[in-house]
């Protein structure tokens, strides 16, 4: 019973990490691209203005 | 009349076998597929003669197997050759600009490939049989039927992909990823055909049903990419 | 679809996934009887299975985005398709995860070849195929179609790959059963089954959300670069 229980422990530890990280990683990529736009925009107005 | 019509079934069938020759021609010249297949399958038997040393009763088990892989590596290696051929003198953009049907390109060049392929394969036999002293022709009919069978399913996968693969950057490496896990189904009925007939059981009761459905099989997968061939080479 | 929609759907699903998974955990660990012969390890097969049916549901979805996409060329499909792989081999990764740790204790073996685990093993296989050709593909332009076409390929495949080895198991029967779900399962099993489903199904669904989302905004990116690609 006792390997089961770590199995058990484990095997649902691990899932969720899996769920979670890739969660999280999703989160930060669109971070990343979201200031990226910011800047895109900005370069735009900037070199519309410039025309 | 006498310009390449670009629809109609009799169209399909002369810009196919137009392609393969063409195929073949090339070939007949360098006899890159041929000899690369040859060469890689008769090492790769060597070794494993070597490695495994099997008895008589441990060969009849195990050649089955062994020679469907090396069919299906080997094959792999062909496969690769059929469209990074293409690349190289941007043929592919010549076949592509052609007023031909997309389809008709996917066939005839299915066509070229099964022919190598089974080719290959006949002579593979040979080396097989010399170093683990089995028997492959008890049943000449059946072993045809096997190896046209099996080969047709690998080689209509291969092709799409093979094509598919040629668009990116690792291709060697896309093209068996891709096709390993999708003709699953014919490697193992070939597989389970080709050790019985080695272990001299008879291909009867439910083998011709099941020959029927890789058959089905068969005609599926060529159906299907033949279909949207037009979108893996438009550009 | 705009941010606050986005942030709004996204919010409530979280707290709803966030409510399921908890009752789940709950359902699974307190309410749902042990198994008689397997004893606690037996509890993994709720998420093991749970993540099987999000898995095969989102390949579905691929396989249908694919055909549109083929069909429309719009590339929201092609979102959609690449946002249900990503979402598809996160599940399949749980369920070869959750397998062989519920394996070993019970039966003895990490793996074998049964026509489950094989399948299943094939499918991670080719979803990651379709998400390796997506990243490796020269001419990004080209990446949504090559995709869809092994999408559409792949996904019809699967089951002829399930069949064949479920045959293939015939002509090679195993010393052990390894058996995926529980005929005659216990009614108070079955609660915690469809609670686990619906917990699962709620991340699946945030998740998806969140990559589509993702997709989107690159979407959105390449099309600011280009514009300001064109005025230099």
């Amino acid at each position: 019973m006792d390997i089961g229980l770590k199995h058990l422990f484990l095997a649902f530890a691990l899932v969720w990490i899996l769920h979670l990280g890739y969660l999280l990683s999703l989160a930060s990529r669109q971070k990343r691209l979201s200031e990226e736009i910011h800047t895109l925009e900005q370069a735009l107005k900037g070199s519309e203005r410039s025309r | 009349m006498a310009t390449v019509g670009a629809t109609g079934w009799s169209a399909l069938g002369r810009v196919s076998l137009a392609i393969a020759a063409k195929d073949f021609l090339s070939e007949r010249r360098t006899k890159e597929v041929f000899i690369t297949m040859v060469v890689f399958g008769f090492m790769v038997a060597v070794i494993f003669s070597f490695a495994f040393e099997p008895t008589n009763e441990e060969a009849q088990r195990m050649v089955g197997g062994l020679v469907w892989l090396v069919f299906f590596f080997s094959g792999i290696l062909g496969l690769n050759r059929s469209f990074t051929r293409e690349t190289l003198n941007e043929c592919l953009q010549g076949l592509r600009l052609a007023p031909a049907d997309p389809g008709a390109i996917y066939l005839g060049k299915l066509l070229s490939n099964l022919t190598f392929l089974l080719l290959a394969e006949l002579i593979l036999l040979v080396p097989f049989q010399v170093l683990f002293d089995v028997h492959f022709w008890r049943e000449p009919l059946w072993l045809l039927v096997i190896l046209v069978l099996g080969t047709w399913g690998y080689a209509a996968l291969g092709t799409i992909f093979a094509a598919v693969s040629a668009n990116t950057r690792m291709r060697e490496f896309m093209l068996p990823l891709l096709v390993l896990p999708l003709c699953l189904p014919v490697l193992i009925v070939a597989v389970e055909a080709t050790t019985r007939l080695l272990r001299g059981l008879p291909l009867d009761g439910n083998w011709p049903w099941i020959a029927l459905l890789v058959l089905c099989f068969d005609i599926f997968f060529t159906l299907l990419p033949w279909f949207v061939f037009e979108a893996v080479l438009e550009q | 679809m705009s941010e606050t929609r986005y942030d709004r759907l996204s919010r409530g699903l979280f707290v709803l996934a966030v409510v399921l998974v908890v009752w789940a955990w709950y359902a699974v660990f307190v309410q749902v009887p042990t198994e008689r012969t397997m004893g606690v390890v037996q509890r993994i097969f709720y998420l093991h299975l749970s993540s099987a049916f999000v898995a095969l549901l989102s390949f579905l979805v691929v396989l249908l985005a694919s055909v549109v996409y083929l069909w429309t060329r719009k590339p929201a499909w092609d979102w959609i398709a690449v946002s249900a792989a990503e979402v598809g081999i996160i599940f399949i990764a749980a369920v070869l995860i959750s397998g062989p740790l519920w394996a070993k204790p019970v039966w003895g073996i990490w793996w074998t070849w049964d026509a489950r685990l094989t399948t299943t093993l094939i499918l991670f296989l080719i979803y990651l195929a379709y998400l390796l050709l997506r990243y490796y593909t020269l001419e990004t332009a080209r990446q949504a179609t090559l995709a869809a076409v092994v999408g559409v390929i792949g996904f019809v495949d699967v089951p002829i790959v399930y069949m064949a080895n479920r045959w293939w198991r015939t002509q090679h029967p195993q010393p052990v059963i390894l058996g995926g779900s529980e005929s005659g399962l216990d009614p108070r099993m079955w609660y915690g089954v469809l609670v686990t489903f619906a917990a699962m199904l709620t991340v699946g669904a945030l998740v998806f959300l969140q990559r589509y989302r993702l997709e989107e905004t690159r979407h959105a990116v390449s099309e600011l670069r280009r514009a300001i690609g064109r005025l230099e």
